[in-house]
């Protein structure tokens, strides 16, 4: 199916016009932290999918998630910060700590870099759970709860308006690097990296900028969930859920960076739940969905409106 | 003075040497062929110059400045291109979206400036589409530009890694057997770009095979054999050239 400008732009209308509305659809409070969740969750694998377009695989997106939203709680529960000012500031520090691991790792080739993020995975674990000062395994509460002024955000749909003005923030961000020459450069590593080195693309800078915005955007999504959970437990950020996140990329599509990510991250958290399937047959879920999509939708559930797609967003 | 000076060079793979104590010189304008048997040590020879190997001793000196230990994406962006024996490209892009790649080094606006969509940046993506358009056309390609890369035929394979390599506006452009797997027709058609390429000033060293090809194309030629240089010199000259004959040309031509 090919899509003229003008549908494309009414079908993006339609879909901010529910998604603002959502909270006023959907009743159910439960639906609601799930989808709250999910939209979290979709800032991670939007930027595993630009890595992975790097030719970079990593299985710690949680751990990166998990650093800010450590250094969001702590910096509130220990320092009284309010959540605005932790917010860029766990954005920030998970990217400086992306920066200093990338300059050992990002040159390595992709086998040692995958190795090395299932070590940081368990690392970030172990390392939180043991220091009584990082809240060891009890992990932090209390976080306090964003404010703007007099106004306290405690209901799900303010969180929900929350979470969708930080999902709307990173998709701009990474709209803005897909769509600049930066963007140019990773479709071309993607493609060929022998050939983009051979044009003169700096195939570690290019690499780095991903890694870094991914774990930006991962430090920006860990924060709010500090505070909207109001408590971490480092075991949240293990490589159990480091693993959902490829999961959900593959299912939406690897090749639609922006929308792929969000897609998955909804069914892949909302349809357990109305389904109401529960624990154990979660897993078959999972499970099935990525052999249905293994065998029918190679390129993700978003190739449904695209079959030819290279790169799309 | 020379744009590349090649100074004893030597490139030793664990006892094995590939290239070995090689003086070589390539000068403006010229397209310079270098030839040999099989394992002569040609497509080693662009490696090193390119930067994916370092040599084992010896000097790279491209316009004066020694780049031997420099990386490749330095040594591209002072003016080295190539193209590659097995055809490199961006399979699943358009032609116009690859020759565009091509041109990426010589983005003038920042990082800063490119993910914020200056206006200086996007006078740099218009400058770029206009480069791709006119060397689409240059190449006479046109017609091709919004086919995959990967849907094309053999023949307009190669042209498009030329045309990449073009695009980054090199000043020495190594081509590694541009006309392999190419018939007359097409092999004569290539010789016409490249002639057209070095007409707009860039230096071109061509390795390959087809010797009818080398002879047309080229005004110097270089023989190497196990890694020495075995001759030089003018086309005529190579011809007559016992050494060249023994070592590779065989009977006749």
């Amino acid at each position: 199916m090919q899509f003229s400008r003008v549908q494309k732009l009414i079908a993006i209308s339609i879909a901010c016009l529910i998604l603002l509305l959502l909270p006023f659809i959907i009743r159910n409070q439960y639906l609601m932290h799930i989808i709250i969740l999910s939209c979290l969750e979709s800032i991670i694998v939007i930027g595993f999918v630009a890595q992975y377009n790097v030719r970079l695989l990593t299985f710690c997106s949680a751990a990166f998630m998990g650093v800010g939203a450590y250094i969001s709680g702590l910096l509130s529960t220990r320092y009284g910060l309010n959540f605005w000012y932790c917010l860029p500031l766990a954005g920030i520090g998970t990217g400086l700590f992306a920066f200093l691991l990338g300059l050992l790792t990002v040159r390595a080739g992709w086998v040692t870099f995958l190795m090395i993020s299932i070590v940081i995975s368990e690392i970030f674990v172990e390392v939180i759970g043991q220091i009584p000062a990082l809240g060891g395994w009890d992990g932090i509460i209390g976080i306090p709860r964003p404010a703007i002024g007099s106004f306290v955000f405690v209901s799900k749909v303010s969180y929900y308006y929350l979470g969708l003005g930080l999902v709307s923030v990173c998709v701009i961000i990474f709209i803005a690097l897909y769509k600049s020459p930066i963007g140019k450069a990773w479709t071309a590593i993607g493609q060929s990296s022998d050939l983009a080195a051979s044009l003169g693309i700096n195939l570690f800078n290019y690499r780095m900028i991903a890694y870094i915005a991914a774990s930006f955007t991962a430090g920006l999504s860990g924060s709010l969930y500090a505070h909207y959970s109001c408590y971490l437990v480092p075991n949240t950020f293990g490589i159990i859920r480091s693993l959902q996140i490829p999961i959900n990329a593959v299912v939406g599509g690897l090749h639609f960076v922006i929308s792929g990510p969000i897609i998955g991250s909804i069914i892949m958290n909302a349809v357990p739940e109305l389904l109401r399937i529960t624990d154990r047959y979660e897993l078959i879920f999972v499970g099935l969905m990525i052999i249905l999509c293994a065998l029918f939708f190679r390129k993700g559930l978003m190739s449904i409106f695209r079959k030819d797609i290279t790169r799309g967003l | 003075m020379a744009l590349l000076e090649i100074r004893k060079l030597s490139k030793y793979f664990g006892g094995v040497a590939a290239i070995d104590g090689l003086d070589f010189e390539a000068n403006n304008s010229e397209i310079h062929g270098i030839i040999g048997p099989n394992g002569a040590g040609k497509t080693t020879l662009f490696n090193v110059i390119s930067g994916i190997f370092l040599p084992t001793s010896g000097n790279v000196i491209f316009k004066g400045e020694d780049i031997t230990n420099l990386p490749v994406h330095w040594r591209v962006k002072k003016g080295i291109g190539r193209t590659f024996q097995l055809t490199n490209l961006f399979l699943d892009l358009t032609v116009y979206e690859n020759v565009n790649i091509g041109y990426h080094k010589n983005y003038k606006a920042g990082l800063v400036r490119q993910f914020f969509h200056t206006s200086a940046a996007r006078k740099d993506d218009n400058i770029c589409r206009l480069r791709t358009l006119e060397l689409l056309e240059f190449l006479k390609i046109s017609p091709l530009k919004d086919k995959l890369a990967k849907n094309l035929p053999y023949g307009h394979q190669r042209i498009l890694a030329f045309c990449i390599a073009l695009a980054a506006e090199p000043t020495l452009l190594m081509l590694d057997e541009p006309v392999a797997g190419m018939n007359p027709e097409e092999t004569m058609n290539m010789v016409k770009l490249i002639q057209k390429a070095r007409d707009k000033g860039i230096t071109i060293l061509v390795v390959e095979h087809d010797m009818p090809a080398v002879m047309n194309l080229c005004e110097r030629i270089t023989v190497l054999d196990y890694g020495k240089k075995i001759a030089e010199g003018s086309p005529d000259e190579i011809r007559e050239n016992e050494k060249v004959i023994e070592a590779y040309l065989g009977k006749g031509e």
